[in-house]
């Protein structure tokens, strides 16, 4: 198999950026385009596994950011709009509002605790997850500002006794309650090592003035953002393609300081030549492509910006839920599963 | 108030069936996949991966309305390969 020419192969591979618009930027997936020349374009299996890479640049608690090399665009795009949109995720759903004096609405409240992230590994439909908040600021004290650590998780069900119609029901039996839990969740084993609690505890829910209280019950449920903006277990996930910046010529001496100072990242480093020093391109990954090094006259035809065209920095922040690996593995196995 | 409910962008309701094809009268070898509930995300991958096949002469996909969620894929294939499998 040979090698394109190194200007098609820049067409194909690489989108330039100039200084007023990109070009070349649609991917070329026809297998026959290069056939001329012949060239195969057509992607097999065999060399998609061996050139595709996956390199973890950063991974913390919240956030991560890693480098997918040899995919195309529509599936890193695929796997961005799956992060954001399908993965599934616990948040609060229904409020059952007992006693609400405040002046915060009910429905804000209930659309407040809404948003509030919960620390849940394993998102399922059979567990309802059940909160209580009971808050209550008595008179002549000063405000209380409701935090959510005062959400208390509930393990053995709501405590809320539904009404019964029947008058004549039995003392005996239990009160109905609008859970059932056949067991605390408090013994279920991945419960027990991790209690579920909201997974930061300073976020304000309300704020409530002397004499004012809150008591209310709140059941967290499965589901996913593309209902609601509060199941989106991501609080951001994107991507760029990898920026490359190419010194068509060898810039010296003055114009490299000025090439230097131009840049706002500081990508650019001055070598020391003995005779005179040149530019050369230090941190080419920490470009935002603000194009100031080819803004003014003549410098377009000393530097060039590219964008790798299958070479992905992804960055994903996660608010909390799920670490951020977790969350990319699972986008993983539900594209699998839609395309299965 | 006329928004239809979040949920129908992703549940295929009873009776409907998720992948539905439909043969172009004017042009052999060409036909229309319309798979309900679905959007970009599955649309613009299978396009790609569409264009990857060699039998393949002409493949794209739109969403006739933002809010009616379904996609169209429309594929036009080579004479002599018949085969109608998706790529993926």
């Amino acid at each position: 198999m040979g090698q394109l020419p190194p200007h098609l192969e820049l067409q194909r591979s690489r989108v330039s950026c100039n200084k007023d618009a990109p070009i070349h930027t649609e991917s070329i997936q026809y297998s026959g385009a290069y056939a001329s020349m012949g060239i195969d374009n057509s992607s097999r299996l065999d060399r998609f596994s061996n050139n595709f890479r996956v390199e973890v640049v950063r991974l913390n608690e919240d956030d991560m950011e890693f480098d997918m090399i040899g995919i195309d665009a529509a599936i890193a795009n695929s796997f961005r709009r799956i992060l954001i949109a399908e993965l599934p995720k616990m948040a609060i759903e229904k409020v059952l509002i007992a006693n609400n004096t405040s002046i915060i609405q009910d429905e804000v409240l209930a659309h407040r605790l809404g948003l509030v992230p919960i620390q849940n590994d394993q998102p399922n439909e059979k567990n309802t997850i059940v909160f209580k908040l009971h808050v209550q600021c008595k008179r002549g004290s000063p405000r209380i500002t409701v935090k959510s650590d005062a959400l208390k998780w509930l393990p053995n069900g709501s405590e809320l006794v539904k009404e019964t119609r029947n008058a004549t029901s039995d003392s005996s039996s239990k009160p109905e309650t609008y859970t059932y839990f056949c067991c605390s969740q408090e013994t279920i084993p991945e419960f027990v090592k991790n209690p579920i609690i909201p997974k930061y505890p300073d976020i304000i829910i309300a704020k409530l003035g002397p004499g004012q209280e809150i008591e209310l019950e709140a059941y967290a449920v499965k589901g996913i953002r593309k209902t609601h903006a509060k199941w989106s277990p991501v609080a951001t996930a994107w991507y760029r393609m990898l920026p490359e910046v190419v010194l068509l010529e060898d810039i010296e001496d003055d114009l490299a300081e000025e090439l230097k100072s131009k840049c706002p990242v500081n990508l650019f480093d001055i070598e020391d030549l003995g005779k005179g020093r040149r530019a050369t391109v230090a941190r080419p990954r920490a470009c935002t492509l603000c194009r100031e090094c080819i803004r003014g006259d003549d410098w377009e035809k000393r530097v060039a910006l590219h964008r790798v065209k299958d070479h992905f920095i992804f960055t994903i922040e996660s608010t909390g839920a799920l670490p951020p690996e977790v969350l990319f593995t699972e986008a993983v196995k539900i594209l699998e599963d839609t395309n299965a | 108030m006329n928004a239809p409910d979040r949920y129908e962008r992703f549940v295929v309701p009873e009776g409907t069936k998720k992948v539905s094809y439909e043969r172009d009268t004017k042009i052999i070898n060409a036909a229309t996949f319309t798979i309900e509930r679905e959007d970009h995300t599955i649309g613009n991958i299978l396009r790609m991966q569409l264009h990857r096949d060699e039998n393949v002469l002409f493949a794209g996909y739109k969403l006739p309305h933002p809010l009616q969620y379904k996609i169209l894929v429309r594929v036009e294939v080579e004479k002599h390969s018949r085969g109608l499998l998706m790529p993926v």
